[in-house]
């Protein structure tokens, strides 16, 4: 089984604070880590691999610092890194994005892919959905569990409100994962010295042989134009009366006069 | 001319000779597998140290029956040399041994000495027999050994005594012997012949012995006295906080890490177990042991390690191997199949020699290493196995790992956002080093006083003082990152080498030179370990600045008021600031200056203080084994009936403020760094 696990770095972003002036991200300092659910993906494909066997390669596209998340994601047990970087890939959008990584995909060649849930500074939970769709696979979103393994098919859990779907989905596929496939393991000092002494295979935007009017800000639909703090208006009111009938009374007044009732 | 009995004697000494030889070489074949570490720089200093440990017994002589050591010890000196004019006169009768054979004043010493030696004897003999303590084995081996000194000793006592008697009772050489005219009346009676007869064959009796004496010390655990005197000279030189072998992981990327087979110790670890005098000091001192945890320090040199040593050394060299660490399982049954007594090199030192949770019990508080007579070094041993342990196995506690990952991504153990290490200091003016300008000191503030509650106070409290005596300092905030003592301690060196560097960059290009700290493990690891990292600072307690200051007059404190209510502080020394820094005066001249105080001493303190059971990373690990070390502690300082305990170190704080919450919750007894109680006076 050749499995591929797609990795954002990403700011730590329970640390990043937002500017109050500039209103833009304080990344002064801010340590980079691999995206959390990028991590509970790798974890995943591991046991994946540990029971079923294959090959685990992390994909990851980026400046070459990058690199760092793919050394972590080695330390924790992946077989090889790859890592497309470039200038052309600058300014990308999700669409682009995906498909810079789907390119790297194929040239990789996988059977089952594993992507997070989402990025937490991007937010948006497209990449995953769009690499699938670039490679024409099954994709399955939300997943928190692999149930089955077959020869063709696997039986998967896939997190819905208040429950769980069980998705048999043909392979190959891609999988974007929850946090709750799995706590990332902590990486041995074997498996950091090693994963600080393996080559990183480097690709080019010419590697992957991807259309300069598909990548970057030409491949993007979207653009980003301000980032902000959204204002969120709360304004509270304690209500008091003698007894709890006038109170009542007095919050339906104060609702119908709100427009609300 | 040589007469018979001559000849006899030198081919007895000779097969002697020759047994000692080889017992030594044997022993010399199995040290020398261990591992190369260079213990023979600085002769003079060397020199020093063996004068007052192993001549003068520095460390023995604290105690009563050390006393008696030392007496047995240069009472071994002179019964030596007392053979040889003993020995040779048996040989030529007429030969008298120039400097020994005719100098009253040997004899006199050399008589005193027997006379305390056997005193020593029979005070070890009640001691360990009738007392009974738990320190001492009561082996076979070891009433062996008394017997043959004795009958060493008696021996000598009837043959000089009758040579005295042959000579009528006056010899100018025993002129001033105590024992030997003492012994001189039992041959009343009997003709000069019967007494030449008696001598010769107390003689015989006196060299079977003597021999026999000398051949069985290399076989038996009193190879101690030939180890011990090396031990003596070879013994670190560092500082204990700095004995922690470097070790560069990605260097060392396709060895083994730490120790995970007794050949991987280095030959002076080895030589630690034949130095081992059995005297069981360390074990009265170490507080996992006495607080029921399965490590025993003293098993642990003179029985796990050795007894495994010999046995998988000898097969070793039978099979002329210099290490296991390629030995493939085929060839290990190979040599199986042709010598069961293999099986010992399949052994793995972790495990089946030495339990994990010994390995994990060790709070590093080095308490046995400060009151060891032959300068054994414990912890380091614990630290490479540690190492093993997680390094090359992976194999450790959960909770050790959280704190690992936690340091990992956010710098601190404790897994708070490293961007709020400074938030205690919000409301104190403390300036950042990026933006201070010029200051003198930096105020390494440490993992525990930015997060921990009760040590925040502490930091908050150390700010306050030095900007009342004026002192320019600065700190690093968000830029400090977990020193690395207790990872290091857990064996992590990759991830310590890891924190290190990042900081030991940082105080490099900001030009820091003098550091002034709260912790004492952050200050041990800065300053004893960190220059192996490129790192050289100076760096002080904060107990000591502030002392200083006081010194200098530039920190005043309010005049002391009369109606203060009397306070009885008990001192509890930290292991890191104690018998790493050898500081104990400084926290008690700051304690004496509140008004109405009265410094209580418990029985366990300053180089014996007790530990409070946070050391060695304990303080991130479950202590589910025994009693809880932190409430010994807290019932030795109780008993002193204090108000107040205090410490000087963040991890005692917590464990000491969690011992009197729970054994004595409305005694309203207060755990206080001096800092905070001298802020009180600004
Ligand atoms: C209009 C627009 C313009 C943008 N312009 C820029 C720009 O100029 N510069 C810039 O730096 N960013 C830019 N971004 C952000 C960047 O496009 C997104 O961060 C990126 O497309 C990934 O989206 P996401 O973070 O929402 O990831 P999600 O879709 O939330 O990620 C889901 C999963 O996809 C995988 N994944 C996502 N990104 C990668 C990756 N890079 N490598 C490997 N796997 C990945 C991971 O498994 C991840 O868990 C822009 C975004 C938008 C919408
Ligand atoms: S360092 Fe302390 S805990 Fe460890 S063995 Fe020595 S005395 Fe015991
Ligand atoms: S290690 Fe040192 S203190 Fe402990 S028993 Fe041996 S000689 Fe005594």
């Amino acid at each position: 089984m050749r499995i591929v696990v797609c990795v954002k770095q990403v700011p730590d972003t329970t640390e990043v604070k937002i500017d109050p002036v500039k209103n833009t991200l304080i990344r002064d300092g801010v340590p980079s880590i691999v995206n959390p659910f990028d991590e509970c993906a790798v974890e995943a494909a591991l046991r994946f691999r540990e029971e079923h066997g294959g090959r685990v390669t992390a994909l990851s596209m980026g400046p070459p610092q990058a690199e760092t998340a793919l050394r972590k994601c080695l330390a924790m047990g992946a077989d090889a890194a790859v890592l497309i970087s470039d200038r052309a890939f600058a300014g990308a959008d999700t669409l682009a994005t995906s498909f810079a990584l789907a390119r790297a995909v194929a040239k990789i060649g996988a059977d089952l892919i594993f992507c997070g849930k989402m990025a937490i500074d991007g937010d948006t939970a497209q990449v995953g959905p769009g690499i699938a769709e670039h490679l024409s696979l099954t994709q399955v979103t939300n997943v928190q569990k692999i149930k089955e393994v077959h020869a063709d098919h696997l039986l998967v859990e896939r997190v819905c409100d208040g429950g769980y779907e069980l998705v048999r989905a043909k392979t190959p596929a891609l999988l974007a994962v929850e946090k709750t496939v799995g706590e990332p393991r902590y990486p041995s000092v074997r498996g950091s010295v090693l994963a600080q002494q393996t080559e990183i295979t480097k690709w080019s935007a010419a590697d992957i042989e991807a259309p300069e009017e598909k990548i970057g800000l030409n491949g993007s639909p979207t653009q980003v134009m301000q980032i902000f703090t959204p204002e969120t208006q709360l304004h509270s009111e304690m209500l008091e009366a003698p007894s709890e009938d006038a109170l009542c009374d007095l919050l339906i007044g104060k609702l119908r006069q709100a427009e609300i009732l | 001319m040589l007469m018979p009995q001559g000849i006899i004697f030198l081919l007895l000494a000779a097969l002697a000779a020759g047994i000692f030889i080889r017992a030594l070489r044997h022993k010399w074949r199995i040290l020398t597998l261990g591992a190369p570490e260079n213990r023979f720089d600085q002769p003079g200093r060397r020199l020093k140290n063996f004068a007052a440990l192993i001549l003068m017994q520095g460390k023995m002589v604290r105690e009563f029956y050390g006393v008696i050591h030392l007496f047995i010890f240069w009472g071994f000196i002179f019964i030596l040399l007392g053979e040889i004019p003993l020995l040779l006169e048996g040989i030529f009768p007429n030969f008298t041994v120039p400097l020994l054979g005719d100098n009253p004043y040997f004899y006199l010493i050399k008589d005193v000495l027997s006379l305390l030696v056997t005193v020593g004897l029979f005070v070890g003999i009640i001691r360990r027999w009738v007392m009974r303590p738990r320190r001492l084995y009561r082996t076979a081996e070891a009433a062996l050994v008394v017997a043959l000194v004795l009958a060493v000793i008696v021996s000598d006592w009837l043959i000089g005594a009758a040579k005295l008697a042959l000579a009528g009772g006056v010899l100018p050489a025993f002129r001033l012997t105590v024992v030997y005219p003492l012994l001189v009346p039992l041959f009343a009676g009997l003709s000069p012949d019967g007494i030449a007869v008696f001598q010769s064959t107390m003689w015989w009796l006196h060299v079977l012995v003597f021999l026999g004496f000398f051949v069985y010390i290399p076989n038996s655990k009193h190879l101690h006295v030939l180890a011990a005197p090396l031990n003596g000279y070879f013994a670190s030189l560092t500082p204990p906080g700095a004995q922690i072998k470097p070790l560069d992981p990605l260097a060392a990327a396709g060895k083994e890490y730490g120790v995970g087979r007794i050949e991987n110790f280095t030959w002076k670890q080895l030589l630690d177990s034949f130095a081992c005098g059995e005297c069981g000091r360390c074990l009265e001192v170490c507080p996992a042991n006495l607080s029921g945890k399965p490590l025993n320090p003293k098993q642990m040199i003179c029985r796990t390690l050795k007894e495994h040593l010999l046995e998988k050394g000898e097969v070793m060299r039978r099979h002329d191997l210099s290490s296991t660490e390629d030995l493939s399982p085929e060839k290990l049954s190979a040599l199986l199949r042709e010598d069961p007594e293999a099986a010992v090199l399949g052994k793995s030192l972790l495990g089946d020699v030495f339990s994990e949770d010994a390995l994990w019990a060790c709070t590093t508080c080095g308490a046995c290493q400060e009151v060891c007579p032959v300068s054994n070094e414990h912890v380091g041993k614990i630290i490479d196995m540690r190492r093993f342990a997680v390094m090359n196995e992976d194999r450790y506690a959960p909770e050790l790992r959280l704190a690992f990952r936690n340091v990992e991504s956010k710098f601190n153990p404790w897994g708070v956002s490293w961007s709020e290490r400074a938030a205690w200091a919000k409301q104190l003016d403390v300036p950042l080093w990026k933006d201070a300008g010029e200051v003198e000191y930096l105020f390494w503030v440490g993992c525990a006083g930015s997060f921990d509650n009760s040590a925040k106070r502490v930091s908050e409290a150390v700010v306050r003082l030095l900007q009342a005596a004026g002192v320019r300092f600065a700190i690093l905030g968000r830029e400090e990152k977990c020193c690395g003592d207790f990872i290091r301690r857990a064996g992590n060196e990759y991830l310590f080498r890891l924190m290190a560097q990042e900081n030991v960059a940082l105080l490099n290009r900001y030009g820091v030179r003098k550091i002034v700290t709260a912790c004492p493990h952050c200050l041990n690891t800065l300053k004893n370990e960190y220059p192996d990292l490129g790192g050289r600072f100076e760096v002080i307690h904060h107990t000591q600045l502030l002392w200083q200051l006081v010194k200098e007059g530039r920190l005043k404190l309010r005049p002391p008021e009369t109606t203060a209510p009397a306070r009885r502080i008990a001192v509890h020394d930290s292991c890191y600031l104690g018998r790493c820094q050898n500081e104990y005066e400084a926290p008690r001249a700051l304690l004496s200056m509140i008004p109405g105080t009265q410094i209580l001493e418990m029985e366990r303190r300053k180089d014996r203080s007790f530990c409070c059971g946070a050391g060695g990373a304990r303080m991130w690990l479950e202590e589910h084994l025994g009693e809880r070390i932190n409430l010994m502690r807290v019932r030795q300082a109780l008993e002193t009936e204090p108000t107040t305990i205090g410490v000087n170190c963040p991890y005692c704080l917590t464990m000491m403020e969690d011992g009197v919450k729970d054994l004595a919750p409305d005694r309203g007894v207060e755990v206080a760094d001096p800092a905070v109680l001298l802020a009180q006076l600004l």
